[in-house]
């Protein structure tokens, strides 16, 4: 951990001299508010306020509810952090993905972004059963902003990693459960990126196999120089993150080294 | 790309596969060519090449503007997951819609050549007519697949009022057979969706649109995409929050 850190600064300081962009994310009073358009939204109102999780609720102007899912977050993210993000359910953490991810663009502030980003929240999007393994990861490859040729140069490694053997050629809706998490799992991760997201450490398959994903996805997260994790898991925030986001009721609780934010959501 | 998709998921364990939308067209018009043709007291060889490019562009029309309204409301868990341009999702629709029709255009030589009704120049102005007509329906698309995902009630009204627009567009019935009605007339030529359905259906059974026809669709695709972009420049990024 601290070796790699040491190599990735150590590129860092090279690239800043030659005056190439490193990989950042920073969020400047950046707020999402989530519009609820049900014509029943009124009469939950009272129902809802009272919930102790979430994000803080308003009414709005033409009266329908919304759901002020992050509040003027200012937050930096820089090449080399590894940040955990950690909070309650609906406390903001998927939201805070999606703002990273460029899925939601904020309400109102900015976020700015360099860097090739790529997201691990759902592995198996856009997967359709009809087709077969081989398809699929085209089409997903394709969905992951690959060319035809790039997808073309991996597609043998990708199918050899997954150990699908010759069902690749047979449709994906015959697949057992953890043959389609396979498929689904060596695409997503073929492509290294700048920035990766991930929503809990993924783990696919069973013995073998569960190893030789842990340690590709380990591999991936070394070649990143950002990764933004959200996770529930202590043991897996100690050891992966350098820098840690406490989130609350769509706000940021604390934030700071991992070891100290820990002991206190923790205990 | 995800067009194809569509098409291919739809059909993929039948036996005749895409085969199907071709089949159920044929029988669509052979049925109503043989009633309304027996109404209309119109010769089959004139009536079924004037049904059969009718109702194939037609399909085109409110196949663009139904699941048009629809393009981000059902890809909700991709526009949720990935940040692509929204404009993809319009494009799939549109796309999708134009392999649903090459299917079906098959049918019309076969009718040319069973019923007679020839080739002649005007069939050089088709790819043209097409390219015009899908350009001011995909932008009808765009401004219908915005607003129709902030309001919900918009995908029910499209459908009724195409359901309607089916039966005021001269698309089985033939204008001229009304004889010299003014409100027929009226009525007829303010329908931005008969311009654009004639553009696409004269040259297939040999006559030559007007140049109304033209004006009006040159003219509703330029508004179409002027008012199209301007939402999208402006709402765009709201679309993941709305869906």
């Amino acid at each position: 951990m601290d070796n790699r850190t040491s190599v990735i600064q150590e590129v860092r300081k090279k690239n800043c001299v030659l005056g190439i962009d490193m990989a950042h994310i920073r969020l400047k009073n950046a707020s999402v508010v989530l519009p609820i358009y049900n014509s029943s939204a009124r009469s939950l109102t009272n129902t809802l306020v009272s919930a102790a999780t979430g994000g803080a609720l308003t009414a709005q102007r033409g009266g329908h509810l919304s759901i002020e899912a992050l509040k003027e977050l200012n937050l930096e993210i820089k090449s080399g952090d590894r940040v955990g993000i950690i909070g309650h359910n609906g406390a903001g953490k998927s939201t805070l993905l999606r703002l990273f991810t460029g899925v939601f663009e904020p309400s109102s502030g900015t976020v700015e972004r360099s860097g090739t980003i790529s997201s691990l929240v759902d592995i198996s999007l856009g997967i359709n059963p009809e087709n077969t393994g081989r398809e699929n990861i085209l089409l997903r490859g394709k969905l992951m902003g690959l060319s035809k040729k790039q997808i073309n140069q991996k597609i043998d490694e990708i199918i050899e990693f997954s150990e699908l053997g010759d069902y690749v050629n047979l449709p994906v809706r015959i697949y057992s459960s953890g043959m389609l998490l396979r498929l689904a799992f060596s695409v997503s991760t073929s492509m290294s990126a700048d920035i990766l997201i991930m929503d809990e450490w993924l783990s696919v398959g069973d013995g073998a196999f569960a190893d030789r994903a842990s340690k590709r996805l380990q591999d991936l997260v070394n070649q990143s120089e950002i990764l933004v994790i959200a996770s529930h898991n202590r043991e897996l925030i100690e050891q992966t993150c350098n820098k840690v986001v406490w989130m609350e009721h769509g706000v940021m609780k604390k934030v700071g080294p991992t070891k100290e934010i820990v002991q206190d959501y923790f205990g | 790309m995800l067009g194809w998709q569509d098409i291919r998921q739809s059909y993929r364990r039948s036996v005749f596969g895409q085969l199907w939308i071709t089949i159920g067209m044929a029988v669509t018009i052979s049925a109503i060519g043989i009633v309304f043709g027996t109404i209309f007291n119109t010769p089959l060889e004139v009536f079924l090449p004037y049904l059969a490019s009718g109702l194939i562009t037609w399909g085109l029309i409110a196949g663009i503007l139904n699941e048009g309204n629809q393009a981000f409301i059902v890809a909700e868990a991709m526009i949720k997951q990935l940040p692509l341009p929204k404009i993809v999702y319009v494009v799939r629709v549109v796309w999708r819609n134009i392999i649903v029709s090459a299917h079906n255009i098959v049918i019309m030589p076969v009718v040319i050549l069973l019923f007679g009704g020839g080739i002649t120049w005007a069939l050089l102005l088709w790819p043209l007519g097409v390219l015009l007509a899908v350009f001011a329906l995909s932008g009808m698309a765009m401004i219908f697949g915005i607003v129709a995902t902030r309001f919900r009630d918009l995908p029910q009204i499209i459908s009724a009022a195409l359901t309607v627009a089916f039966y005021i567009t001269p698309v089985i019935w033939i204008k001229e057979s009304l004889g010299d009605n003014e409100l027929v007339e009226t009525i007829v030529s303010l329908n931005p969706l008969y311009h654009i359905l004639q553009v696409m259906r004269l040259p297939l059974i040999s006559q030559y649109p007007s140049l109304e026809n033209w004006i009006w669709v040159v003219a509703l695709g330029i508004v179409l995409w002027t008012i199209g972009l301007l939402l999208f420049k402006k709402y765009e990024k709201r679309i993941a929050y709305w869906v």
